[in-house]
């Protein structure tokens, strides 16, 4: 991706703040966007220290003052920044300038954390442009659409549900209006992202529960008060609604009702999440449907998916639930015609220490690194799949190639 | 149920019953995996390979994720014991014993 040509010198003197933190006055033609509280990654502005381009971007400014290491950030139109070796800019005899590099792959995801902070990665490397960032994760195909149909203004969900259903706890009780962002943000970016890692979905009347929302919101305060509390909170979630058993969701959602005054969350919501919540496989031809349902309404150039699972075994096998969901995920998508890539296979060529965390479940921060790499390669694939002539140059290779270099 | 088939038996129970940190459970061939107590994915992990490393096995994630009870288990891992010769799998728990 070719870098802007056109820099813009910054002159000393830089204010020292605090720390490895010091503050630069911008040029006046560069004024673009910056982060704000309303969005904290608007900004597209690139730090230069000679040649050498600083970052990552968009840093908390705590961590500017005591990391530095090149972390700046472009904040309400003023730029606050360190030094690549924690150097006074002052003084070490480097020159520092700004540039605007806007990325051209306009990329959306839907998906985990994992997908998330890919395409965090990707952004911060303005290798892509992440055009919408959904503010909930999601893990199955229904949660996914449930999201897209939300934030697209064609689905209703009630406010109070908004929490456990479409947005993460650092969103609820914002106005609904601000998570809908219409759909020139939403449809059709270059790439999208489907990242799935269950076909279990957890029904509540006519929508779907996101799981970490539900997690944090309910199970955890029933953790909270207690051993037997928690066991009974993780028999209903793990047993009697991913797993389905009947008997086991009523006689625990019985036992979490008395505990739930002592919660300290909205117990009316409470009371009905656990008694009408249960859990609902989703078979073949209805995640085909789902899948392809997704993919019409995003109108992406091109639709990309990816295979994520539970957890890890110490070796880096992987634990996912359902037992079939791989082969359900790869017939479906061989039935609408999207690539596939199954991160298990990434762990499997890495190995474990390379890959997964201790926790078994989340990446280490050099497979996320390597994940934005092939998905980013696997998306640019299927662009150029659609180009009738480099798809004859090509082959219609399933190799995989080399992401572009960061610039 | 033949001798072999129940010493591995007793020898899984026992495992389960340890990373579940549960004693007093009771474990049948016609246990089902979703209705034990406490056997969730972390769980699953940890007895999997408490199995593994006890029969010198390894599952493929196409069996361990399959497992639906404690029979279907065994049944895996009797199949694969017979394959490397179980006896001497399971003689080295059975001299400690005695």
């Amino acid at each position: 991706m070719a870098e802007p040509v056109s820099r813009h010198a910054l002159q000393p003197p830089f204010l020292h703040r605090a720390g490895l933190a010091w503050a630069a006055h911008l040029p006046e033609e560069a004024g673009w966007p910056s982060d704000g509280s309303d969005d904290k990654r608007r900004s597209q502005l690139r730090l230069w220290e000679n040649d050498t381009r600083l970052g990552p971007r968009h840093a908390i400014h705590d961590a500017i003052e005591n990391e530095g290491a090149g972390r700046y950030s472009h904040w309400n139109g003023g730029l606050i920044f360190s030094t690549g070796d924690g150097s006074d800019p002052n003084t070490n005899g480097r020159r520092y300038a700004v540039s605007l590099g806007a990325p051209t792959t306009r990329v959306v995801g839907l998906g985990s954390c994992h997908l998330h902070d890919a395409l965090i990665e990707l952004e911060d490397k303005a290798l892509v442009h992440w055009a919408w960032r959904t503010p909930a994760l999601a893990h199955t195909p229904r949660e996914a659409a449930q999201l897209l149909g939300f934030h697209l203004g064609e689905l209703d969900i009630p406010a109070p549900l908004h929490s456990v259903t479409v947005a993460d706890t650092a969103l609820a009780g914002s106005d609904p209006a601000d998570f809908r962002p219409g759909p020139a943000r939403i449809k059709q970016a270059d790439i999208a992202f489907l990242e799935f890692g269950s076909t279990v979905d957890i029904a509540y009347g006519p929508f779907w529960l996101l799981r970490a929302p539900l997690r944090t919101r309910f199970i955890d305060k029933f953790a909270a008060l207690g051993a037997a509390s928690r066991q009974t909170a993780y028999r209903w979630y793990n047993q009697g609604l991913l797993k389905r058993n009947e008997a086991v969701r009523a006689e625990c959602a019985a036992r979490m009702l008395d505990m739930i005054p002592r919660l300290g969350v909205d117990r009316a919501l409470a009371r009905d999440v656990v008694c009408n919540a249960r859990g609902a496989e989703q078979d073949m031809a209805s995640v085909v449907e789902t899948m392809r349902g997704i993919r019409d309404t995003l109108q992406a150039k091109a639709t990309c998916v990816l295979s994520s699972q539970n957890a890890f075994m110490p070796d880096g096998r992987p634990l996912s639930w359902p037992g079939n969901f791989f082969k359900v995920i790869e017939t479906a998508c061989g039935e609408i015609g999207l690539p596939l890539l199954h991160t298990k296979s990434l762990v499997a060529e890495q190995g474990a220490a390379f890959a997964i965390k201790k926790d078994l479940v989340h990446f280490t921060p050099q497979m996320i690194t390597l994940l934005g790499t092939e998905i980013l390669a696997m998306g640019n694939r299927a662009l150029r799949a659609l180009e009738p002539d480099v798809v004859a140059s090509h082959g219609g290779s399933g190799a995989r190639t080399p992401a572009p270099a960061e610039s | 149920m033949d001798l072999e088939r129940r010493a591995i038996l007793t020898e899984v129970g026992g495992i389960i019953r340890s990373e579940l940190d549960d004693q007093p459970l009771e474990i049948t061939e016609h246990t089902v995996i979703d209705g034990i107590d406490g056997w969730d994915s972390v769980a699953h992990v940890r007895i999997i390979v408490a199995i593994e490393s006890r029969f010198s096995v390894r599952f493929e994630p196409d069996e361990y994720m399959d497992f639906q009870n404690v029979g279907e288990l065994v049944d895996c891992l009797s199949k694969k014991l017979s394959e490397i010769g179980h006896e001497r799998t399971l003689r080295p728990r059975a001299a400690l014993r005695t």
